[in-house]
């Protein structure tokens, strides 16, 4: 049966705004309350991340939280110049990418994960159905697709964050595309590609 | 449907404010467990320890066993009497037959 597809409006990709090198450099040198904010300026987008790469609540909070006492941890080793958010975002998919290999969960057909319900039931409905269709991907795979086709970042971008090719990374988005399409098109026909 | 709409789709999340909220909560979560002291962290180099301690073990056993098992080694035959002026040899043949040998230090019988 046809559903009619609700695509909730999304802002455009924002431009993550690194934090300022100031709060950063207060922070590497062991100012705790520079810490504390610098991990409230950034713990929104970790999560989200967090969130897109495990399917659920649960998972993406161990995830995130892990991910930001790395950070607070390894502060000392971001080097001034270079791009925070790729350096965090480094942290939390590597994270990702352990808890995944200490899980091995079953890949290849859609899960049923425990997502929570939402106060507004279309949303709620959509988050479950992408998340289900994500979940046939592997990690490799929907990192790549989060991070190119979610976050917006070039092929280039994140091959520096997944450390790997950039044509790796975008071959990985364009196959977890395809394999999310093929799902999520079972239930909003108007996704199927036309053959 | 194009990817745009695709990845629209797919950049769907829970509220903003259970988003903020488990986000806060992850926040707090890593401050406290950085602030636990060091020591009780598991010391993870100390797990190879006994592993190493029952190979060499093993090694000094398996060392004291190869001696123990070798043969002894031959004793050493007496030296032969020679004196300054006559050489003197003494052979049992296996018949028995005692030969006894006397050379002058000329090399004669």
């Amino acid at each position: 049966m046809a559903t009619a597809l609700t695509i909730m409006a999304q802002p455009a990709r924002p431009v993550a705004e690194a934090p300022p090198e100031e709060l950063i450099l207060a922070a590497r040198d062991g100012h705790r309350p520079s810490l504390e904010e610098l991990l409230t300026s950034i713990e929104r987008r970790v999560y989200a991340l967090a969130y897109r790469l495990t399917g659920n609540r649960a998972a993406a909070e161990d995830l995130s939280q892990e991910a930001l006492l790395k950070v607070c941890r390894h502060i000392g080793r971001y080097r001034t110049g270079s791009s925070f958010w790729g350096w965090v975002y480094r942290i939390v998919v590597n994270q990702a990418r352990d808890n995944y290999r200490k899980a091995k969960p079953e890949v290849g057909e859609p899960s049923e994960l425990a997502v929570e319900p939402d106060v507004d039931p279309v949303r709620g409905e959509q988050l479950r159905l992408v998340m289900r269709a994500m979940s046939c991907l592997t990690g490799r795979e929907r990192a790549a697709l989060v991070l190119i086709d979610i976050e917006g970042y070039s092929g280039r971008e994140a091959a520096a964050v997944l450390g790997c090719l950039a044509i790796t990374a975008r071959t990985r988005a364009a196959q977890a595309r395809k394999k999310v399409r093929r799902v999520l098109s079972r239930h909003y026909p108007e996704l199927r590609e036309d053959r | 449907m194009s990817d745009e709409q695709l990845n629209k789709l797919l950049s769907v999340l829970p509220a903003d404010d259970a988003v903020a909220a488990a986000a806060a909560r992850s926040r707090r979560k890593a401050l406290a467990r950085l602030d636990e002291p060091l020591r009780s962290r598991p010391r993870r180099f100390l797990a190879w320890a006994p592993g190493l301690a029952v190979a060499a073990l093993v090694l000094i056993v398996a060392g004291a066993v190869q001696l123990l098992r070798s043969p002894a080694p031959p004793a050493a035959s007496p030296p032969e009497r020679v004196s300054a002026e006559r050489l003197q040899m003494h052979w049992v043949l296996s018949d028995g037959t005692r030969v006894h040998w006397t050379f002058t230090k000329d090399f004669n019988l």
